[in-house]
């Protein structure tokens, strides 16, 4: 994405204050979890701004390869990541210089330099935002792994780390559904060798078989007894299996 | 001689008012002309008699008032007949606060947006009835600093559940910025409770802005300067 995504009620009034900002001489910090659009907003506030990593910009304000006498609006990155904080800002401060940055969350020493202060909520608190966002993931995963037809799209979304995980979660999804039995056997394949180095005991091998057969299993047919009859093992094993590999009967 | 007693009464900082027997105004300096564009004459002459000599002659009083904006610590009465009474207020230092604007800070400011913001730095989770006069222009402020006094005013209500804002020009009055007298705009909050940030009058140092603490609210006084 490449602009700040505002289509549920929470985000639309960070943008709408973030909108305010941009034509106020003010300066402006931007807070909220990884991945929710923090860097988006600050072009928001700020569109004309150079975008500098905090420890970029300090390194440039140091070794003077930055001119602030032509700068009027600056972008700062991860604001905490800078080593002092309060001697960069008193640089910019000095120049005049419209700030603004963001930061993984807000601190009471902010407050004396930062006249607006807009917190981004998380996308678990977007359901709309999801939504958006989960489409778009979608179309550019199909586009990746080049998938023409329709696809499920009940995926079991993870906001854990917002867009990140979100992406994450629609990519994986995407790609295993599409996955042939040939691909799992050579996924498999990989991963045994790959998993030789901790431990080449079958026993220990195993439940990476039986777990997702007695999973898909149990969703397909219910109860224990029709899996016993389409699996064609004993119902005393197949329980048996169940405990062993912890998978809830 | 006497027309330097006269200029000094008149540039004294402090109002000096002579009214006649029925409270009508007979002269008066530049500072008293002031106060009674906030105040009606006769409500200042009838605080006067409080104070006066039983006698003829001159009574000094302590005493601790507002008009309006400004707060007095004492007050001279006096009289040497029937005619004529002659009344001298004492200003407080801390509140004669000489408004001047420093012109390369100033900034053609949105006061609904400033406001929208300082809600969303601080009071967003609080229930605000909003009586914002609609038909304000974008004023010339220190933008920087009047929202950090914003901010600040508006902490004071950070535990309040409900709050009324009101924002409006206050009829027939002004504020004299650099020998100019422009109207008052005049920000009001007001709540139940209020936890009063130490801070403001700090914050207000950098603006044109006037602070008043009432019992359940904050009151923010400041010149609607439009055009340098």
């Amino acid at each position: 994405m490449d602009s700040f995504i505002a289509l549920s009620k929470a985000s639309k009034e960070v943008l709408k204050i973030a909108t305010l900002t941009s034509s106020m001489p003010v300066n402006c910090i931007i807070t909220g979890p990884k991945a929710v659009g923090k860097n988006h907003l600050a072009k928001v506030v700020a569109p004309n701004a150079k975008s500098y990593k905090a420890q970029d910009l300090q390194k440039a304000i140091k070794d003077k390869t930055i001119d602030l006498n032509t700068i009027n609006e600056i972008i700062i990155l991860d604001i905490h990541k800078l080593d002092s904080i309060s001697y960069i800002l008193e640089i910019l401060e000095e120049n005049n210089i419209k700030v603004v940055a963001t930061a993984t969350a807000f601190k009471d020493s902010y407050k004396s330099f930062f006249q607006a202060q807009i917190e981004v909520p998380p996308l678990s608190k977007r359901a709309e935002d999801v939504e958006f966002l989960k489409k778009e993931y979608i179309k550019e995963a199909k586009r990746v792994f080049l998938i023409d037809e329709e696809i499920d799209e009940n995926i079991n979304l993870d906001l854990s780390n917002n867009a990140i995980s979100l992406k994450k979660s629609i990519f994986k999804s995407i790609l295993f559904n599409s996955l042939t039995k040939d691909d799992i056997i050579n996924i498999l394949e990989k991963f045994l060798l790959k998993e030789f180095e901790q431990t080449s005991s079958y026993k220990e091998l195993l439940p990476i078989f039986e777990i997702p057969l007695l999973r898909a299993g149990k969703k397909k047919y219910k109860s224990q007894l029709q899996m016993a009859k389409y699996f064609e093992i004993n119902r005393n094993t197949l329980r048996k299996k169940f405990i062993e590999n912890r998978v809830d009967e | 001689m006497n027309s330097l007693i006269e200029n000094s009464i008149e540039h004294d900082l402090n109002p000096f008012i002579i009214f006649d027997s029925n409270a009508r105004v007979i002269k008066y300096n530049t500072e008293a002309e002031y106060l009674l564009s906030l105040i009606c004459a006769k409500e200042l002459y009838d605080f006067a008699l409080n104070y006066a000599p039983q006698t003829y002659g001159f009574n000094n009083s302590y005493i601790d008032v507002e008009f309006n904006r400004n707060h007095y610590y004492a007050i001279m009465v006096g009289y040497e007949d029937d005619k004529y009474l002659a009344v001298k207020l004492y200003k407080s230092v801390d509140t004669a606060k000489s408004l001047s604007t420093k012109k390369e800070f100033l900034y053609s400011t949105n006061l609904y947006a400033l406001i929208e913001i300082a809600i969303n730095n601080t009071l967003k989770n609080s229930k605000i009835v909003k009586y914002l006069d609609p038909s304000l222009p974008d004023v010339l402020l220190n933008t920087k600093a009047f929202l950090n006094l914003l901010n600040g005013v508006f902490e004071s209500f950070k535990d309040s559940k409900r709050i009324e804002l009101s924002l409006k020009i206050k009829v027939a009055e002004n504020m004299v910025v650099d020998s100019k007298r422009y109207p008052v705009c005049s920000l009001s909050v007001k709540s139940d409770t209020i936890n009063l940030n130490k801070n403001l009058s700090n914050l207000s140092k950098d603006t044109n802005a006037l602070i008043f603490q009432k019992k359940n609210s904050i009151i923010v006084e400041f010149p609607l300067i439009i055009e340098q």
